[in-house]
């Protein structure tokens, strides 16, 4: 068994009663709250398909990161896949990037950078074919009004 | 949130140079990263290294800004992708997060090694309901589980063999439910460190808060007494002008009536009888009760049954000893004859009180008063009020030695051993003596002393005139009662034990306005009502001779060379509860909490009234560790949970209780 989850493992969302469970015992421990229960619950929160768990999961994530230098270095993947599936690829690399570094042969974080890779690659050219799109539309519109001054001044 | 707003600000600034963004994303990336950077700078100052990274942030933004367009352009696509970046400079709450969430490159830095026995992922894998269902069933399900699978297991081996597969199948399913087991085990294992980690961190933090506390009260009796030299200042002040202009007015009235000398004669005269302060301005006068007004709270935030101090007070059995309040003033006897006063809270001895011919067998401190009973017959009475003595020099000149180390007594015998000399020499108020045989047992309340002695008698006294008031014949009493009841009932009883030769007659006493108890050597504990100087009830069950015994509202408690501690109802003179040690109890003490007794061991025996929970206090209790061999408890003394204990070789301890 791996200690560390696939990317495609984040992709399935718990069932509502499971992450309640969670979500209980996080509520439960109050402030004295313990490192395995804070994660369950921001595991559970990255899993699921809600924008907004998901961030609140990343946030809790942080939390463990700073208050637990001991978890730091597995943290460092989930908050990379975290940030990953919310898409906020700069700092999923800059998570993903500094664990490779560490782990050089961490197969998870290898494939993690793949991933992100891709994502990036695909959002990027469809960013500049809409930028693109939207420049020649904008350069059509213009130039035919452009024209069309033109045509009532002369 | 302030930080919010000022982040939106600055996103819809950045929406201006969306144009520039295209050519140039690496330096808005840059510049949204200060821009979040201060958002978190103002959200979230959790973290105290987030302060240094705002630094950090403005100068990679200038190394940035420094590197050709080019390079910086082709990069970003590389980076990220164009609706990753829209939405972390756009969107309120998206910047919200990320300063929420943003870890400062210090901490990224600092990682270190994986230690844990297990990982996250795995104790997520572990704790995740298997099926589905609730945590709390979780536990009987698996179980259930289980036992199916055994069933299953028999009725199929009972039909047909199973097939290899299966077998295969089972043997994993199994190995991983033992896995998961064992990671669970981890779990809890370092769930429990991760607890102790925290109380250790609380009890240290008790510690440095217990340390301010010692130290406040130290600074509160150092105030304390400034504001009563400053008030006895201010009342001599007062006098004497009081004085001066009383002379003043003498002078008038010298020079204006001649005629009515005979009257202030004949009133004066009647004046000198009165051994009044007041009457003679050259004798020091008289200063105020040296009383706290603040209660030390420090010895009830010990741990119970930890060491104040230990003095060296005597050189031979303590015979007996008594304090007003916590860190107050006591008063200890032994059979070397000396009284000694000590400042609990410097741990010194204050002086002597001289004058007894023999050594004293019992004393009693009320405030600034001391009534000691002496084998020589006689009860003196003292007033501590009236030594020469000056605690807050000792104090400071002390400090350091006296709070850093209480156990270090070694060092201070020898100072300890030779209080100033004459200190007490106002302290004698006066001498009661009728008695004709030793005093053993005395108690007073008010201005009523009891007293009672081996002449088999109690005496009453009247602390305002000094005198006698009446006498109650214990053994007259007894015949009475045996007479008038026509039964054994409150006779005097022989409890023929070898040991009654050597105890006290009467053994001990209490009063409290007309109500007296007293214990006496056959074992009977009689109450008097002092009005009718009659006995109106007597309580039966000791069978050795009662050495100790003390009332409140409610209960009756006593001690006996029986071995047993008797807590007897007060109302219906029934027993309430009853317990003994190994041996004869020689002293016995309770405060609101606790019944601390001495039962010839070294150790004081405590009774925990809220609990039911017997426990041992003294040094006996760490002495094998200490390899030390403390002598046996004699007499114990406790009030609000602060105890005195004396011991045969003269060494008295302070506990915490």
């Amino acid at each position: 068994m791996g200690s560390l989850p696939y990317a495609a493992d984040a992709e399935s969302p718990l069932k509502p009663a499971e992450l309640q469970v969670l979500r209980s015992q996080y509520e439960k421990e109050g402030v004295h709250v313990g490192v395995q229960t804070q994660f369950n619950f921001a595991w559970g929160l990255i899993k699921s398909s809600q924008r907004n768990y998901q961030q609140e999961g990343v946030r809790l994530l942080s939390d463990i990161f700073r208050t637990s230098p001991e978890r730091r270095r597995e943290c460092l993947y989930y908050l990379a896949l975290g940030n990953y599936k919310l898409g906020n690829y700069a700092e999923s690399r800059r998570y993903n990037d500094l664990l490779l570094e560490k782990e050089p042969g961490n197969l998870q974080a290898d494939s993690l950078r793949g991933l992100i890779d891709d994502k990036v690659a695909k959002e990027g050219l469809m960013g500049v074919a809409i930028l693109s799109g939207v420049a020649i539309a904008a350069g059509v519109v213009g130039g035919m009004i452009f024209k069309g001054i033109g045509n009532r001044k002369r | 949130m302030a930080g919010a707003s000022s982040g939106n600000a600055s996103a819809f600034g950045g929406l201006e140079e969306d144009e520039a963004a295209i050519i140039s994303t690496r330096g808005l990336e840059a510049f949204g990263r200060k821009v979040t950077t201060t958002a978190g700078h103002l959200m979230g100052p959790l973290d105290p290294t987030a302060s240094t990274h705002y630094q950090n942030a403005i100068s990679d933004l200038h190394k940035q800004l420094r590197r050709p367009n080019l390079q910086r352009s082709v990069f970003s696509f590389a980076k990220t992708s164009p609706t990753d970046l829209v939405r972390s400079k756009l969107s309120t709450s998206e910047i919200q997060y990320r300063a929420l969430t943003f870890l400062p490159d210090e901490l990224l830095k600092n990682i270190p090694e994986d230690e844990n026995t297990y990982s996250l992922f795995q104790g997520f894998q572990a704790t995740l309901p298997t099926s589905g269902s609730p945590d709390g069933k979780r536990h009987r399900r698996r179980v259930s589980r289980g036992r199916k699978l055994l069933e299953d297991d028999k009725s199929e081996s009972g039909s047909m063999p199973p097939t290899i597969g299966k077998l295969k199948k089972e043997q994993n399913s199994l190995n991983h439910q033992l896995e998961m087991i064992g990671i669970r085990k981890n779990m809890a294992s370092s769930e429990i460190h991760e607890i102790d980690n925290k109380i250790a961190n609380l009890n240290s933090m008790r510690r440095i808060v217990l340390d301010r506390l010692a130290n406040l009260e130290q600074e509160e009796a150092i105030l304390e007494h400034d504001v009563l030299d400053v008030e006895n200042r201010l009342e001599d002040a007062q006098e004497e002008l009081d004085d001066a202009e009383a002379l003043k007015a003498e002078v008038d009235l010298e020079e204006n009536q001649d005629l009515s000398m005979d009257a202030s004669f004949m009133s004066e005269s009647i004046y000198e009888k009165i051994p009044s302060a007041s009457s003679t301005p050259t004798k020091p006068k008289r200063h105020k009760t040296i009383r706290r007004k603040s209660m030390p709270i420090l010895h009830e935030h010990f741990e119970p049954g930890s060491m104040i101090r230990e003095i060296k007070a005597h050189g031979d059995l303590v015979t007996a000893l008594d304090f007003d309040v916590p860190f107050g003033t006591m008063v200890t006897s032994a059979l070397d004859d000396s009284v000694r006063v000590w400042d609990l809270n410097a741990g010194r001895c204050i002086g002597l009180l001289e004058g007894h011919t023999a050594s004293v067998r019992t004393l009693q401190v009320e405030d600034n008063i001391v009534a000691t009973g002496s084998m020589d017959a006689t009860i003196r009475l003292w007033d501590l009020s009236k030594a020469y003595y000056d605690p807050p020099d000792n104090r400071i000149n002390k400090d350091g030695d006296d709070e850093e180390d209480p156990l270090a007594f070694g060092e201070e015998e020898d100072q300890q051993f030779d209080p100033p000399v004459g200190t007490m020499r106002d302290c004698p108020l006066f001498t009661l003596e009728a008695h004709v045989d030793e005093v053993t047992a005395l108690h007073f309340k008010g201005d009523t002393l009891i007293s009672g002695s081996a002449d088999k008698t109690l005496r009453q006294w009247d602390l305002e005139k000094g005198r006698c008031v009446q006498t109650l014949d214990v053994m007259w009493a007894a015949a009475q009662a045996s007479a008038i009841m026509g039964s054994n009932e409150g006779a005097w009883r022989s409890t023929g034990k070898v040991a009654d030769a050597s105890a006290d007659f009467v053994g001990a006493v209490q009063v409290f306005d007309a109500a007296l108890a007293c214990g006496t050597a056959d074992g009977m504990v009689r109450l008097w009502d002092l009005r009718s100087g009659q006995v109106h009830r007597s309580l039966v069950g000791h069978t050795g001779p009662v050495t100790c015994l003390q009332f409140d509202d409610m209960h009756l408690v006593t001690g006996s060379l029986d071995r047993s501690i008797r807590i007897w109802d007060l109302r219906t003179g029934a027993i309430h509860d009853a317990y003994a040690y190994d041996a004869p109890i020689t002293s016995m003490m309770f405060d609101n909490r606790r019944i601390v007794s001495a039962a010839g061991e070294d150790v004081a025996k405590v009774y925990d009234k809220t609990d039911g929970r017997h426990w041992d206090c003294g040094s006996g209790v760490t002495a094998v560790e200490n390899s030390k061999t403390p002598s046996i408890v004699e007499r114990v003394r406790i009030k609000d949970g602060y105890l005195t204990e004396g011991r045969r070789d003269g060494i008295v301890g302070i506990w915490t209780c």
